[in-house]
């Protein structure tokens, strides 16, 4: 019975693990985007596509 | 029959672990898996490439990677691969893998909402036709890993044979992947750019296509050329019959412990079923050059189970799980509850007990419908009466006959408290029972404050 209990509480360790994980990274990286603009380090913007996109199909892509 | 000595077994005994060593076990198993599908997000937070995306856009990106990574290894945990099997039991990883599948796909249906709500792409993401063809196949791969899931999860409310599932199962889940692994390589924008990345991405698709070929091909193939034959055939009961195996000439048996289980695929010809079903080995490791199941005649394809012939040949795979008291020496006193068929894994203790002339004192309390229903039960009262003395066997009959001069009725919280002397404390429960009676005497025993830890059970329906 207590192999259940180790179960449930495994789970709950990976899903809550991997989402705190997810979401530290993308804050991470959103949060140091946005530093390095406000420093303006003279980088064109990173353009991922869409309607009002005028890059090439390459820029269409998303993640 | 013959069997092995003490001291074999001892040591068959130790390669099984001891608990601080399965617990060891078991945690570098868990850190290596939380590792593997925590390395791409890793990797994206250690490297950092540029992005000017929000944090929705960001998210769902991470969803898919995690993901991604998380089906990868699905693979590995329905390969039935002994090193990752051993210090939790097959029930618990197919368990855990079912658990995970519904997180995967769960934030994999999550990731092109993000991405729609988050990026400039909007809603067309997920509705215009006139899309790359990689997103076309994410669609289909989504709709593919969503019936996917929704079948495994309803599966039994929606009456599926096991088969058929299986069978979907086994060609949507890699199909589902390549179309996963496709749309990532060519739908990153930044993130799989990164040479070290793309390289994790090529490894988890690798290594989920290698099991995959093992699992599925190589080694059955293996094992076709190993193949088991019966040897013998037992009449228990009016519909329970005991398979006995023999190894190929010159092979000895595989070594397991009493109350493991084996997967067998019996090729019988005369029209009968070759299907691969999972049963309790119900002989002891010390019996030499033989390993039986105690099969009882209640589904499709157990209802031919009779017809086998000695001579017949076998494909087996085993052993699994972690049901057995041999893993719990510190028990001195156990009680083993058990429901129809469900004496098969704790006779396989029994017999163990009696050969290796184990210092355990048992109590076996026996639920049937009725006298004829008992299997072993000539066994038993030998075991009982002098074979294993330390034994003392109650049967319990729900349907009893009149000239019945024993207990009747369920096995219920009352039966329990009464017949295992009021001290359960000390003792140590190994239930092996149909399902819901499985839950009944569980749940009977919480009461009763019986520790989680002295109650012993496996989820025999994989």
């Amino acid at each position: 019975m207590q192999r259940i209990a180790y179960l449930k509480l495994v789970t709950v360790l990976v899903i809550t693990v991997s989402l705190g994980v997810v979401i530290s990274v993308a804050l991470l990286r959103v949060f140091a985007g946005t530093a390095a603009q406000g420093i303006d380090r003279g980088e064109q913007p990173h353009h991922h596509g869409g309607p009002a996109s005028t890059g090439t199909a390459q820029d269409t892509k998303h993640g | 029959m013959e069997t092995r000595s003490t001291d074999a077994n001892l040591a068959l005994t130790d390669t099984h672990g001891r608990q601080g060593d399965t617990l060891w076990a078991a945690l570098t198993r868990l850190a290596l898996y939380i590792v593997v599908v925590m390395t791409p997000l890793v990797l994206l937070a250690v490297l950092r490439p540029p992005t000017d995306h929000g944090l929705l856009y960001e998210l769902g990106k991470g969803f898919a990677l995690l993901g991604f990574s998380i089906m990868a290894i699905q693979f590995v945990l329905a390969a039935r691969l002994q090193w990752v099997e051993q210090p939790f039991g097959l029930d618990l990883v197919l368990r855990f893998h079912k658990g995970m599948g519904v997180y995967a796909t769960f934030l994999l249906c999550l990731h092109p909402f993000l991405l729609a709500v988050g990026g400039d792409e909007g809603w067309s993401l997920l509705i215009a036709r006139d899309v790359h063809w990689y997103i076309w196949i994410a669609r289909v791969g989504l709709l593919l890993l969503l019936i996917h899931s929704c079948i495994s999860v309803l599966r039994r409310s929606l009456r599926l044979a096991f088969e058929r599932w299986r069978l979907v199962h086994n060609i949507l889940a890699p199909m589902v992947l390549v179309l996963g692994f496709l749309h990532s390589w060519n739908a990153s924008d930044d993130d799989l750019k990164l040479a070290v990345l793309r390289l994790l991405w090529v490894g988890l698709l690798g290594v989920a296509v290698l099991v995959y070929v093992y699992h599925r091909v190589v080694r059955p193939l293996w094992q076709r050329r190993h193949l088991y034959r019966v040897r013998n055939m037992r009449q228990e009961t009016h519909n329970v019959w005991t398979l006995d195996l023999a190894p190929p000439a010159g092979e000895k048996p595989y070594q397991y412990l009493p109350g493991q289980f084996q997967f067998i695929t019996l090729y019988r010809g005369r029209g009968l079923p070759v299907e691969e079903h999972h049963f309790t080995i119900s002989s002891s490791p010390t019996a030499e050059g033989v390993v039986s199941s105690t099969i009882k005649q209640s589904g499709d394809f157990t209802a031919s189970i009779g017809q086998t012939r000695p001579g017949d040949l076998a494909l087996v795979h085993a052993p699994f799980g972690r049901f057995s008291s041999v893993l719990h020496p510190e028990e001195r006193q156990v009680v083993f509850l058990a429901g129809g068929i469900g004496i098969t894994p704790l006779m396989s203790m029994l017999r163990h007990m009696r050969d290796t002339r184990a210092d355990r004192r048992v109590l076996l309390l026996y639920a049937n419908r009725t006298e004829n229903d008992i299997v072993f039960r000539d066994e038993l009262c030998e075991l009982e009466k002098g074979e294993y003395p330390r034994l003392t066997v109650v049967h319990i009959l729900s349907r009893a006959g009149d000239a019945w001069g024993g207990e009747t009725g369920h096995m219920d919280r009352e039966k329990i408290e009464r017949l295992c002397g009021g001290n359960l404390a000390n003792q140590a429960f190994y239930v092996c029972c149909p399902p819901r009676m499985t839950e009944e005497v569980v749940r009977a025993l919480r009461d009763l404050r019986v520790a989680a830890a002295r109650i012993h059970f496996e989820h025999f329906s994989l």
